[in-house]
């Protein structure tokens, strides 16, 4: 796995393992063949992800957002496939919006994302366009969230399907943390706050490849 | 020592338990059996200080220690460790990293990583699990005999001196079973713990040979013996070895 740091506006990437240490404001990321890209910092800017024909990307972040405005755009070629996994802990005022916009055939997506109420505000929006005409599409998009307030975290799916071809969901969860996780682990001694911040952690790397982002 | 003393329990609502009393003398093992629903897991879960049973009156001491002045951490750091009939999963914290932070947090690690994996692999072997679930996520995606085994790899590490066993049986096969009840005796005779276990399987029994037998019913309980109670109870059944009124307890 190799890291960089890109000073342009433009990254092809082919059949690579890749670390994207620092980008400019806006980047478009194109993908041939099966990429892995990890992203550690997200930092009020904007990712255009443009997948080409048979090509695979795994991208995920691992973040902590403070008052930020980030924004994925994505779009697919025929028969790609997005495993996009966003895991944040959230402090500040903070705006997330992704588009997916598919407008060709044989394609999966599957859109994860995971949030930690660090005593912040976080506004996801979702927006999913399946066009007419497309065939063999699958869509998913999951949100799970754990906060305390429900009103730290707000959540706009914005999805429209227009094919009939489609396999589409969109699922969101938000809720504090499992008492029967906190309960457990305080009777294995650690006391609650050392078990409530071993849970939020463990629930954002659930989706993020560990060793990955451990070295960062 | 262990003593509960008048206690009443209840969850929202609901009495569970109501003037129940129980000594335990330190070092030995007691077996607590009852129908379903009696509120033997209750017992395990208010001496663990789980805050969804709450405490009406009574009290309990170890030792001369009021529990109920104390919370889960407290509890479990003066040596009580839960074993429930069906451990949580918590993906994202794995073994190795909830044990160490336990034992650090406690002041009880003097081991450095090398020697913590290494017993760690030890107790896996005898376990009969792979060493990988010294870094596998605490019970998550394991069946319900790994999760036991899995609970016993934490036994055998934090060193406990009470164990609270509540049907620490259920779900297991024969092999695992008896695995299960080999492991727990071998820690009771390297460290003397006291145990509270609670079942309605013969093999463990047999295993562990409690030294009292309790019978609880209508929230209290209601007969105390030896092992031959229980295989009184085996052979009969509750109502026929005329412990339970069937009648009184539908009532």
């Amino acid at each position: 796995m190799h890291k960089i740091k890109v000073e342009q506006n433009s990254l092809h990437l082919k059949e690579e393992e890749v670390v994207i240490t620092e980008f400019l404001d806006s980047l478009k990321l194109i993908v041939s063949g099966t990429v892995y890209c990890a992203i550690p910092t997200f930092q009020s800017q904007t990712l255009e992800i443009v997948l080409e024909e048979n090509s695979h990307l795994t991208l995920e972040f691992f973040l902590e957002l403070q008052n930020t405005k980030n924004k994925i755009c994505i779009l697919n070629g025929e028969n790609s496939q997005l495993d996009l996994h966003y895991s944040c802990k959230y402090s500040g005022e903070n705006e997330f919006r992704i588009e997916n916009r598919i407008k060709t055939n044989h394609n999966r997506n599957v859109i994860l994302i995971r949030g930690v109420d660090n005593e912040g505000t976080l506004f996801v929006h979702a927006v999913g366009d399946i066009l007419e005409d497309t065939k063999d599409n699958a869509y998913l998009e999951d949100i799970k969230v754990i906060t305390s307030h429900q009103n730290s975290i707000k959540i706009k799916p914005d999805l429209k399907v227009s094919s009939n071809a489609v396999l589409a969901s969109h699922n969101a969860t938000i809720g504090p943390i499992e008492e029967n996780e906190l309960f457990y682990l305080e009777s294995k001694g650690l006391d609650e706050a050392t078990s409530s911040s071993l849970i939020k952690d463990g629930f954002l790397k659930g989706i993020i490849n560990e060793e990955v982002f451990k070295d960062l | 020592m262990l003593k509960i003393s008048n206690l009443t329990v209840k969850t929202g609502d609901k009495i569970i338990l109501e003037d129940f009393n129980l000594e335990i003398e330190e070092g030995s093992i007691h077996a607590l059996m009852g129908h379903n629903g009696a509120g033997k897991s209750t017992i395990a879960k208010v001496l663990m200080r789980d805050k969804n049973y709450e405490v009406v009156k009574g009290s309990i001491t170890l030792n001369d220690q009021d529990l109920l002045k104390m919370n889960t951490t407290e509890v479990a750091r003066c040596g009580l460790f839960l074993v429930g009939q069906n451990p949580v999963e918590i993906a994202g914290v794995s073994n190795a990293e909830m044990l160490r932070t336990s034992l650090n947090d406690q002041g009880k690690n003097t081991l450095n990583i090398l020697e913590f994996n290494q017993k760690l692999t030890k107790i896996c072997e005898k376990l009969e699990i792979p060493s990988s679930f010294i870094h596998r996520d605490i019970n998550y995606n394991m069946s319900g005999g790994e999760k036991k085994k899995n609970e016993l790899l934490h036994m055998w590490m934090l060193e406990p001196n009470f164990l609270i066993l509540d049907e620490i049986d259920s779900g297991l096969d024969v092999d695992s079973l008896k695995l299960v009840g080999d492991s727990i005796k071998e820690y009771f005779e390297e460290y003397h713990p006291t145990i509270l276990m609670i079942t309605h399987q013969k093999t463990l029994l047999e295993i562990l040979k409690p030294e009292k037998v309790h019978v609880l019913q209508n929230k209290k309980i209601i007969q105390t013996g030896d092992a031959s109670l229980a295989e009184k109870i085996f052979k009969e059944g509750f109502s026929g070895a005329s412990i339970i009124d069937r009648g009184n307890l539908d009532a």
